[in-house]
């Protein structure tokens, strides 16, 4: 009867066991989302504004008193584009204009003077020929009448331009038998010079213009060869234009992937931005180099991998934007001058071609987002209006189902961190083979338990270092290392610290543990992200 | 001999996860939630200098 009794007991201990493995199990995954967005902390909302294309290289965003003002070109048909002007106050758009329709256009720029007036100069193809053009109109808007700068048979592409004053000062490249770098002035609405800075037999393409404190007009492209792809730099003196000035290397795949060179001028420094690949990688990196007195350029260096890099406008300092990679895709990151970078995207949600500007210590940044529905959208966030963050999400919990996400987090992260110590194997033999020899000696086989566990905690992570066929989880951190090897530790100590017996077995127990322990809680934030 | 009983070795043990689960996403609440990086090469050498302090406490005790 008492067997009969404990047999009832025992299936029903299981039968209670298997429904609440069950329960933990089917809700976790059904209904926790499979990732959660990490939001940047101290910034705001990501806000949609308005649909728009990819057939230009960039699109453009500035602001002054009137409010912030975009030009992109919008259409689904790169031969029948609508080059629109926007002017967005307190989050609406207050003002659309279409200043040219139905056209091919290659690039465009926007300028704002200081007094209200928009600058607009756009480069435009046909096959009855090419020409760039140039308009300017004031807020309220109340038209707007077009001066052709350049009209001509031969190939033109690669438009840049920067506004200083009233003046607008363009570049572009032109094929005249080879491709060579054009410059032009327009002031009061005529055109007041016209140049061409260079004269090589290789491509001089994608220029980038920037006019300093002093007046001084900074001028840098890519130079293309079969030597490969170089940043070439020159300005622009009484005694025209300064000898090409070679100041890093440039990358083919970059030109293709439309790239383009940030440039900007603080005090007597000039800065540029570039991507290119470094030496021993195929993937493309934003390198920055800074020229001063218009002679001494530094070295590259290499700021992170990505592409599209951009100077956020209004700065005292060079602060970045660029197309950082992600786990997802493209990401928009953020570097402030002196700071740490930031990435600006959340989601699986690919983010190109970011665009940014300074008001105070605001900053907004600007980029595009594929559109579900077709074509691109833009969209753009701020550190002037942070989103509240909930302390969920502080830990990368989702809000909405955290107990859920919780579970599904703590069962899928320990039957990773078994893969991942399975993985550790030869890791494993090494440290109980080196801690067992420790054990020979008679004062480290005397000393307390604690110590004895440290030791092996210390000595696993340093075989770890080793070139022993292992996985390990990523790094998130000095930080987050400590406290998961502290963990581990402290953990293992813990559970071990009834057990009387030594030796090999003990060592290899203790082992698992510390290195179960330690996967689980370093895989934690990799986790969360996936 | 007094033999811990299974069910709560194990408890014990879920305990432990648990509360590294929680030592680490307290500190993601506390100093942010951390961005993934390169290990630096120092940390490299503080851990080997760490393992030669612990290996030398017994020799001079």
């Amino acid at each position: 009867m008492a067997a009969q009794k404990g047999v009832v007991i025992l299936v029903r201990t299981r039968v209670v066991c298997y429904i609440l493995l069950l329960l933990l199990l089917l809700p976790t995954s059904a209904m926790a989302r499979d990732y959660i967005e990490i939001w940047p902390q101290g910034w705001s909302e990501i806000t949609p504004l308005f649909n728009t294309s990819i057939f230009l290289d960039r699109f453009f965003v500035t602001h002054d008193a009137e409010g912030t003002s975009f030009l992109s070109a919008d259409g689904t048909y790169y031969k029948e584009l609508d080059l629109t002007y926007r002017l967005v106050q307190n989050g609406k758009i207050a003002e659309e204009v279409v200043l040219r329709s139905q056209a091919e256009l290659d690039s465009a720029f926007l300028g704002l003077d200081g007094t209200g007036g928009r600058h607009v100069v756009w480069l435009e193809q046909s096959p009855a020929g090419n020409n760039i053009s140039y308009t300017s109109f004031d807020v309220p808007y109340a038209g707007h009448e077009v001066l052709t700068v350049l009209a001509t048979g031969s190939i033109i592409q690669d438009l840049a331009a920067h506004q200083a004053g009233e003046t607008t000062h363009v570049v572009w490249s032109q094929r005249d038998r080879f491709y060579q770098i054009r410059y032009a002035q327009i002031r009061d609405g005529q055109v007041s010079a016209m140049e061409t800075v260079t004269d090589t037999e290789e491509l001089s393409v994608r220029p980038a213009v920037t006019v300093d404190d002093q007046g001084v007009v900074h001028l840098a492209w890519m130079e293309t060869g079969h030597a490969g792809v170089e940043i070439r730099y020159s300005r622009r003196t009484e005694d025209g234009w300064t000898s090409p000035l070679k100041v890093g290397e440039g990358s083919v795949q970059d030109i293709q992937q439309g790239g383009l060179i940030a440039l900007a001028a603080f005090g007597e420094e000039v800065h540029l931005a570039w991507s290119g690949l470094p030496r021993a990688s195929s993937r493309l990196h934003v390198f920055l180099v800074t020229i001063s007195g218009g002679e001494d350029a530094s070295a590259p260096s290499v700021v992170a991998m990505g592409s599209k890099p951009r100077f956020v406008q209004g700065t005292l300092g060079p602060e970045l934007v660029w197309q950082g990679v992600g786990v997802f895709g493209a990401e928009i990151h953020y570097l402030p001058f002196g700071g740490e970078t930031t990435n600006l995207t959340v989601g699986r949600r690919g983010a190109f071609r970011p665009e940014a500007y300074a008001v105070g210590e605001h900053r907004y940044v600007f980029w595009l987002y594929a559109n579900p529905d077709g074509g691109y959208q833009v969209a753009g966030i701020n550190n002037q209006f942070p989103k509240a963050i909930s302390l969920w999400r502080k830990m990368g919990i989702d809000e909405e189902a955290p107990l859920y996400h919780l579970g599904f987090l703590f069962m899928s992260t320990l039957m990773l961190a078994m893969v991942y110590t399975a993985t550790n194997l030869g890791v494993l033999l090494v440290a109980a083979g080196s801690y067992s020899l420790l054990q020979r000696v008679g004062r480290y086989r005397k000393q307390s338990l604690f110590y004895q566990i440290v030791l092996l905690a210390v000595l696993t992570m340093v075989i770890r270092r080793l070139p022993i066929p292992a996985v390990h989880p990523q790094f998130f951190g000095v930080l987050h290392h400590v406290l998961c090897a502290g963990a581990a530790t402290v953990g293992t100590w813990l559970l071990l610290r009834g057990v009387k017996q030594r030796g090999l077995l003990f060592t290899m127990g203790a082992l698992l543990i510390w290195m179960l322990l330690f996967q689980f809680t370093a895989l934690l934030p990799q986790n969360i992200l996936l | 001999m007094r033999i811990k009983p299974a069910w709560k070795s194990f408890a014990s043990a879920v305990f432990i996860f648990l509360g590294g689960m929680a030592l680490i996403l307290a500190s993601f609440a506390l100093a942010g939630f951390p961005f993934r990086g390169q290990v630096p090469p120092q940390l490299i050498w503080v851990e080997v200098a760490l393992l030669v302090l612990l290996l030398g406490i017994p020799l001079f005790r």
